[in-house]
Formats: structure tokens, C-alpha cells, sequence
């Protein structure tokens, strides 16, 4: 009962957030000056809020300004983009992993000059990676190679692997010095056990901490490679002014950021029984 | 009695937070533990109890760590085994089960991992002990430690989690993890801090019952005197990193050869503590170069010692048999 | 874990020389878009890092580049806390009060915006409203870094503030108190210049370094950043893309011998386009880098 009461909770803050964010930028697209929203006969600002909502859960978002229905055009991008996220995000986040385990004392000369070179392709921003992986590697304007040179270079740059790498190691530092991990030490238990759980929810908290970055990579990555996902999308449709297109663009984008926020509760509530169970036995000695 | 563990010349050195220097923790400490005996360790806090039994065992996180000094221990069935060999390498010793050791830690809800049941905890401990065993027969003893540590309802109390239990419940699990893999060594630290004082008694005299049943070496690390008179069958006595005093309880609490004046001075700070006045404070105390570390609040110091104590760090000296004493005063002349 | 070294004179060395060039800028602000001599010379006396495919000199559209991102990163640190600052510190100082509440509020829903995509959506409704863009530009990167630094006072808040509530707990605020200093002498001086600076100065350089990775960027992909003929390090790359597959092809070595590979670069470089790319992209990373070098310093120092 308390979970669900919870999860009733968090899904209205995502609601609220994502409808907020609509009437913003709807209010900020409708009234720039320029803005061909609001340029039909009659047509009023809540009047075009309640269609743009309305069609939301219809899948008909009318048509932009070249005439092609928004909702498909959104949806093709997303369909593009949000794979190569997905992909990058799981690799950045397996590396992180895969370094800061593999910190034995074999390991350790290895281990520097890894972390060394992750910090150091890390702080590059994305379309520094994606203009250098075009010049030096010739990466083909389409296919396979394109799309694992956009996850790789997602995964890395704008400090995405460096923020994953930082974040784990000190996670993982203090979660060897706790005593449960100790006594599993001690007694020869299997740690995994405890790594696992106690992990999954600061990565999962890195992550959606960096989603904002990485739909901001991802629409410069796109332009650089030239691929049609839903950053290079909406930025035609704000050059073109298409105002309509880039409004679903936008709360679609605020859709995704804040939903991964909303994705790090559910984890928290399937991973930790404290947030389940928050009764304590009473009293007894 | 055939001795368990044997520690000769331990050496612990920790890192200075604050100067990044190492610091010498642990100075040379000699002792041994015997078979089935429940040995207590004593001294104020800052002397080094829970650092020496946590590097000896490797769970400590102070770097550097153990500098010197060897530890051998003789399990059932096997040679001496050196607890220092291969320890960077983190895997298990060759003659020494995983699980030989079971430690009780000071704050039993750190002890359990809070996103597991006390169940899985218990039953990760039983398959140490019992490799083979399935399903079942691992409920069926985890059920049967929690009967033993005298946990009402144990089915019930196995699903829980460790929020859902009292302080005093979730060290009992904490007692019964440690012991499930059944060790040969049991190493309770402070057991009963931060419990009821209702309470504290009946986990005293259910880790004395599961010594006895199991038949393990218990080495209580504490600083109540009344717990060390009431169950202790030897005494270890910590100053500073040094061990000062290594005797059986007759020799603490009956006239005999003499103590050490430190430790007549922790046992009137307890009665005082118990008796409800307010001992006086102890200052803050610097490093000692030579001589004697507890030569400047020694109040036993004669004229014809005191060039002595300044100037000579006492070693630990056999009294007799069971008895070693690091005490120019009591040093046979 | 042993201790680590950590560099805090390779951030402060480059941080120093940005602004050193800053300072230069203004003085050679010699017309940059013209083309001074024949395209693509290799490095000379007169063009040290040769001259690009417009013939105009690398060296100084390199040093007016730094007008794209110093005061306007500067103005994003500045407005990061004027606004952070005082939020973080009176949330953390007086708790209880209702105006520290409300702001914890704010601070948790503008945490959960995707502030970034705020941020593009007004550059673009910005550029679309005024007609002649390009004059617009520099009012446009102020903007800009006003919305990053807006995108960086939560976390700021937030930090200053949990870490201002745990030394007003301490004795020596009460001690302080009954001596006759005023509630805001004791947070200005005693709390955050004694204890929360490092935390502070910290958030200012990731500012920093978030602006110029945003203004790099959106400078490379063409309308939102630094409009041509204007140097900034991310349109001196876009402009020699043109050129990529001919430093390509002359970086191509006959063979895999060091002679050979070396030869090959060297006359890339002769040929004066590889420069126009080595040159911003180190440019580019060692500015990064020295920033997020001495935040991180910062930050060590912030924790002891």
C-alpha cells in the first residue's frame, strides 16, 4: 500500500513537471515574436494548450510548418536518438564499472594510465570527439560504424565517462569500509551480493543526473555526423522557426529527463526495503 | 590447552588524516590465545583494542596497516598457518577456511546489510560452513541459529529486514551471523554498547552459553570491568598500543604478585563510573620518546623507580606462569 | 588507499594564460576576418601558426577567440553567485525560516527542469526574434551564460547550503554570538569565506568550464554561437573542415616508419590547415582540463 502510495506520488511530480514545462515553453514559443503558433485566425494560447495535450494522447500533433505530422516526425527521431543514448549510457556506465573493480594491486600501473586517459577524452565536448573521429578515423556518414562511433563518443564525452568513473570510485571506496562488507569478507561470503544492490542505485542516480547532458551531446553529435535523430530534428525546426514541431520536441525532451529522475524512485523502492517496509517491530528486546 | 593464535611483535600503523604521516598504532603487542578460553581485552578508547583484532583478521581499512610482527594460527586439523602470507591478494588462506574467525561488530546495524533479510545473511554464513547443503537444509539451520540466540518466532524474524528489529534483536542476529559459519575464533567487539542495560546482561550470558556449547575461543573486547569479572577467564590489558598487563582474572581481582598500575587505575575509574561520581578527566596526552608511556599519570612511581621509568620502556615480564606484567616496579630486582 | 598528488598550478597556470590572452586581445584587435596574405601558409615568423584557407592569420583569430567566452563565462560565474550564494548560505544559516523554505522548493523544481534544453530553447527563440542575428551575437552569449549559470545554482545552493548548516551547528557560532557579532558578519566571515571558499570558488570554475564547452560548441555547429567572420575556437574547426580530407590525405604516411609518420605530419602542418585544427582543439582541452584540474583541487581541498 505505502509503494504504491508513493509511486502515485512521484508519477504526479513527473506529470506536473512535464505539463509545467509545456506551458512554458508554449507560452515562450507562442508569444516570441515571430512565432507562427500563434498566427492563425482566432487562435488563442489555452486554446492551442489544450489541442497540443489533447493530441499528445491522440498521437496527432497536427503538422509543422513543411507540412509533415509532428507526432511521426518525433517519434522517427526518437527512434533514432534514444537508442544511441541508451546504448551510451550502458557502455559509459560498464566501463566506470569495469575500471574501478579492476583497481587490484596487479592492476595499479595499468589502472593510472587508463583512468588517465578516460579523464583526459572525457573533458573533451562531444563535437570535439565526433569532428576528431571524422577526421582521423573517417567515420562513413551512415551505417554500423556511425552508430558505434556515436555511442562511444556519447558514453566518453562532455566529462559523461569521467562523472561515471569519479562517481563509482567513491561509491565503491566507501562501500568497502562498511562492516557488512567486512564481515562478508570474513567469513568468506560471496560479495557480489552486497556490491550489487548497494551500487545499482548511485549508478542509476549518476545517470539520470547526466541525462540533460546527453541530449545536449546528442543533438551536437547529430549535426556533426550528420544523423537524422530528433536533435538534428529540432534544430531545423528551431533555425526554420517551426515553432509547432519544436514544442512537442521540447516537452518530449522534458519527458525523458524527467522521467529518468522518476525511473531512479521506482529503482529505490524495488531495491531498498527501508522505503518499503517502514514499520520497526515493536519492542521487542 | 592448545593454543589457537599466536601474535608475536604486532605491528599497526595508521595514516594521520590530517598530516597524511603514518602513525604507529600498535607497538609491538605478544600474546597468545588458547583453545576454548574467553579472554578479555581491556582499555580506555583510543588504545588500539579494535584496530589490533581488525588487522589481525584484515578487515580494517587503516592503511598502512600491519607493519611488522607475525600471527599464526593453528585450526582444527591443520599446522600453523600464517594470517599475514597473501594478505594483498585478499583470497583464502591454505589451511584456513573461510569463516575459521567470526567477528561481532560494535554497531550491529551497520554489521547487517540493511537491503538484505536476516535470513539471506544467516544462510550466506551457513553455506560457508556447509558447502553441499540445499535449500532446505540451509533454512533449517538458519532457523536453528536463531533459536539458539534466543530470538523468539525465528521463521517470522528470518524475513525480515534489518530496520524492522530492536537493537537488541539485531545483535543477536549480528551474533548469529558471526557464529553460523562456525568459527573457532569469536571476536566480539563491544558487544553491548548502545543497548539497553536490560538487555546487555542477557547477550553476555548468550554469548558465554554459545562459547561454552560451541566450544570456541571468545575474545570480548570491552572496557566494563564488572563484564571482565563476571566471564572473563584471562585478561589482556591495552595502554596506548601497548599490551601492559597479560594475566588470568584471579590475578585482577584477588591480592597477589601485583598489577599493573594501569590497570588498578581503569578498575577505579569503573567503580567510581558504577558508584555514580565523575572520575577525573584524562588530559590529552602526547606521544612518550623514552621511557615508560604511562610513567607521567603512574601515581604508584617510587624515588628509586623514577630514574628508571623515565628512562627505560618496561618490557612484558612473566610474574609467574599465567602472568606478565610491563612494569619496572613490579620486575622481580 | 594512499594519498594522491594533485596539480593545482596546471589549472591555475592556464586559467591565468586565458586571461593573459584575454588581456593581449585587446590590444592586437586587428580586423581578424581579413585575409592578410595567400591561404594556407605553413608556421613563419610572421604567421606562427601559418594562415587558413581565407589566408587570414591563425595565430591571432586564435587569440580573439578568447572574446566569445571570457567575460561572458566570467558573467556566468558572476550571476552563479549572486544568485547561489546567498540562496545556499541563507538556507543553510536559518533553516527554520519560511523564506528558506520556499527556496528549497524553487531550488528542487529548477533542479528538475532539464535546464539545458531550456537554455537552447531561448538562444533559439532569441535569434529567431531579432532580424539581423549577427549583430546580435555577443548580447546572445551574455544570455547564454546567464541561463548556464541559472543551470548551476542548484547544485551550488544546495552544497553551500548543506555545508553552511553543519557549521552553524557548531559551538563557535553561539560562542561568536554572545561576543556581540552580528548573525551576518559571522556567516560572511567566519563560515563562508573561512570555511565554504573552496566549495564556492569550485562550482565557479565547473561554471566556467561548462560555458566554454557550450559556447565551443554551439559555435562549431554555426547559428547559435559566434557567427562568422568572428573567430571563436569552435568555428575556426568548422571552417577547416573543408580542408579535413586534405590533411587527411597528406597525413597518410608512405609507410609506418617513424621517419615516414613524422614527415607526414610535418607536412601537414607545412601545408598550414593542420594547424587551424591541432590549434583549437589543444586550445580547446587544455582550457578544459586546467579548469576541471583545479576544481577538482578545489574540491580535495574543500573535504579535508
Amino acid at each position: 500500500m505505502r509503494i504504491a502510495a508513493l509511486l502515485l506520488r512521484r508519477g504526479l511530480t513527473f506529470a506536473l513537471v512535464v505539463v509545467a514545462s509545456s506551458l512554458v515553453f508554449g507560452a515562450l514559443l507562442w508569444f516570441a515574436p515571430g512565432s507562427k503558433l500563434g498566427s492563425a485566425e482566432g487562435a488563442s494560447f489555452v486554446g492551442w494548450f489544450g489541442d497540443f495535450w489533447v493530441g499528445v494522447f491522440t498521437g496527432d500533433l497536427g503538422r509543422s510548418y513543411r507540412g509533415y505530422p509532428v507526432s511521426q516526425m518525433v517519434w522517427r527521431g526518437a527512434g533514432t536518438s534514444m537508442p544511441l543514448i541508451g546504448a551510451g549510457l550502458l557502455l559509459s556506465l560498464a566501463s566506470g564499472l569495469g575500471l574501478a573493480l579492476a583497481a587490484g594491486p596487479r592492476m595499479r600501473g595499468l589502472s593510472r594510465v587508463l583512468r588517465g586517459a578516460v579523464h583526459a577524452l572525457s573533458l573533451c565536448p562531444v563535437f570535439l570527439l565526433g569532428y576528431l573521429a571524422l577526421v582521423i578515423f573517417a567515420v562513413p556518414p551512415e551505417g554500423a560504424g556511425q552508430a558505434l562511433a556515436a555511442v562511444a563518443i556519447l558514453a566518453i564525452g562532455d566529462g559523461m565517462l569521467s562523472d561515471v568513473v569519479l562517481g563509482i570510485d567513491a561509491e565503491l571506496a566507501a562501500l568497502r569500509k562498511r562492516d557488512f562488507v567486512q564481515s562478508a569478507r570474513l567469513r568468506g561470503t560471496p560479495l557480489w551480493r552486497h556490491y550489487v544492490p548497494h551500487l545499482a542505485l548511485p549508478l542509476a542516480q549518476i545517470a539520470a543526473s547526466r541525462m540533460a547532458w546527453l541530449i545536449g551531446g546528442v543533438l551536437v553529435l547529430e549535426m556533426v555526423l550528420g544523423i537524422q535523430g530528433i536533435g538534428l530534428i529540432g534544430y531545423k525546426a528551431a533555425d526554420s522557426a517551426d515553432f509547432a514541431l519544436l514544442v512537442a520536441i521540447t516537452v518530449f525532451v522534458t519527458a525523458v529527463v524527467a522521467g529518468s529522475s522518476l525511473l531512479v524512485d521506482v529503482l529505490r523502492v524495488l531495491v531498498d526495503p527501508r522505503v518499503r517496509k517502514d514499520r520497526r517491530a515493536a519492542g521487542r528486546p | 590447552m592448545t593454543a589457537l593464535l599466536q601474535v608475536d611483535g604486532l605491528v599497526v600503523e595508521v595514516t594521520d588524516p590530517g598530516t597524511g604521516a603514518a602513525t604507529r598504532v600498535l607497538h609491538g603487542c605478544n600474546f597468545t590465545l588458547q583453545r576454548g578460553e574467553i579472554v578479555a581485552l581491556v582499555g580506555e578508547s583510543g588504545s588500539g583494542k579494535t584496530i589490533m583484532m581488525r588487522s589481525l583478521l584484515g578487515i580494517t581499512d587503516a592503511w598502512p596497516g600491519v607493519t611488522a610482527g607475525q600471527a599464526r594460527v593453528w585450526p582444527e586439523g591443520g599446522g600453523p598457518t600464517d594470517l599475514f602470507a597473501r594478505r594483498a591478494r585478499r583470497r583464502a588462506l591454505p589451511g584456513l577456511r573461510g569463516g575459521w574467525a567470526g567477528y561481532v561488530f560494535q554497531h550491529p546495524f551497520e554489521a547487517l546489510d540493511p537491503f538484505q533479510t536476516v535470513g539471506r545473511q544467516i544462510g550466506d554464513s551457513v553455506r560457508v560452513a556447509h558447502p553441499g547443503l540445499g535449500k532446505a537444509g540451509v533454512q533449517a539451520k538458519v532457523v536453528q541459529w536463531l533459536t539458539a540466540v534466543a530470538l523468539p518466532d525465528p521463521e517470522g524474524v528470518a524475513s525480515l529486514h534489518p530496520h524492522e528489529l530492536s537493537g537488541g534483536m539485531a545483535q543477536r542476529v549480528a551474533i548469529a551471523v558471526a557464529l553460523a559459519t562456525e568459527p573457532e575464533l569469536l571476536i566480539a567487539d563491544e558487544p553491548t554498547t548502545g543497548l539497553d542495560w536490560s538487555v546487555r546482561r542477557e547477550v553476555l550470558d548468550l554469548l558465554v552459553r554459545l562459547q561454552r556449547e560451541q566450544g570456541l575461543t571468545l575474545l570480548l573486547i570491552t572496557h566494563d570491568f564488572a563484564v571482565v569479572r563476571h566471564i572473563a577467564d584471562r585478561v589482556l590489558v591495552l595502554f596506548r598500543g601497548r599490551l601492559v598487563e597479560d594475566g588470568p582474572r584471579s590475578a585482577f581481582f584477588e591480592p597477589g604478585p601485583g598489577r599493573h598500575p594501569y590497570s588498578v587505575e581503569l578498575q577505579e575509574r569503573v567503580r567510581a563510573l558504577d558508584a555514580g561520581h565523575a572520575p577525573p578527566a584524562i588530559r590529552a596526552e602526547a606521544p612518550v620518546d623514552r621511557g615508560c608511556p604511562y610513567g607521567h599519570r603512574c601515581r604508584s612511581r617510587t624515588e628509586e623507580s623514577a630514574a628508571r621509568c623515565a628512562a627505560d620502556e618496561p618490557a612484558l615480564v612473566a610474574l609467574d606462569a599465567q602472568h606478565r606484567v610491563a612494569c619496572h616496579l613490579l620486575e622481580q630486582p | 588507499m594512499s594519498p594522491r598528488r594533485s596539480w593545482p598550478w596546471f589549472g591555475l597556470v592556464v586559467l591565468g594564460a586565458l586571461l593573459l590572452v584575454r588581456i593581449v586581445a585587446l590590444f592586437v584587435h586587428v580586423d581578424a576576418g581579413a585575409a592578410t596574405d595567400a591561404p594556407l601558409l605553413g608556421p613563419s615568423w610572421g604567421h606562427p601558426f601559418g594562415t587558413d584557407q581565407l589566408g587570414r592569420d591563425v595565430a591571432l583569430r586564435m587569440i580573439e577567440s578568447t572574446e566569445a567566452f571570457v567575460l561572458p563565462g566570467l558573467l556566468a560565474v558572476v550571476v552563479t553567485l549572486l544568485v547561489g550564494v546567498p540562496m545556499g548560505a541563507g538556507i543553510g544559516f536559518w533553516p527554520g525560516r519560511r523564506l528558506s523554505a520556499a527556496g528549497r522548493f524553487g531550488l528542487t523544481i529548477l533542479g528538475a527542469w532539464p535546464r539545458l534544453v531550456l537554455v537552447v530553447v531561448v538562444v533559439a527563440i532569441f535569434t529567431a526574434s531579432v532580424s539581423d542575428p549577427a549583430a546580435w551575437a555577443p548580447l546572445r552569449l551574455y544570455l547564454l551564460g546567464f541561463l548556464i549559470a541559472l543551470t548551476f545554482v542548484p547544485q551550488l545552493a544546495q552544497e553551500l547550503a548543506e555545508r553552511v548548516l553543519s557549521f552553524q551547528r557548531e559551538q563557535f557560532v553561539e560562542a561568536a554570538r554572545a561576543h556581540g557579532l552580528s548573525d551576518r558578519r559571522i556567516l560572511g566571515r567566519h563560515i563562508l569565506w573561512a570555511n565554504c571558499r573552496e566549495l564556492i570558488l569550485r562550482q565557479c570554475c565547473l561554471v566556467f568550464a561548462a560555458f566554454l564547452l557550450v559556447e565551443t560548441s554551439l559555435s562549431y555547429l554555426g547559428d547559435y554561437g559566434v557567427p562568422p567572420p568572428r573567430p571563436s575556437w569552435g568555428n575556426i574547426l568548422s571552417d577547416v573542415r573543408s580542408q579535413v580530407i586534405h590533411v587527411r590525405s597528406l597525413l597518410r604516411p608512405d609507410s609506418f616508419a617513424p621517419g615516414d609518420v613524422l614527415a607526414g605530419i610535418g607536412r601537414a602542418i607545412d601545408e598550414g590547415a593542420a594547424l587551424a585544427l591541432i590549434a583549437p582543439t589543444l586550445a580547446i582541452v587544455l582550457s578544459i582540463a586546467g579548469l576541471l584540474a583545479l576544481a577538482r583541487d578545489l574540491g580535495r581541498r574543500a573535504n579535508r
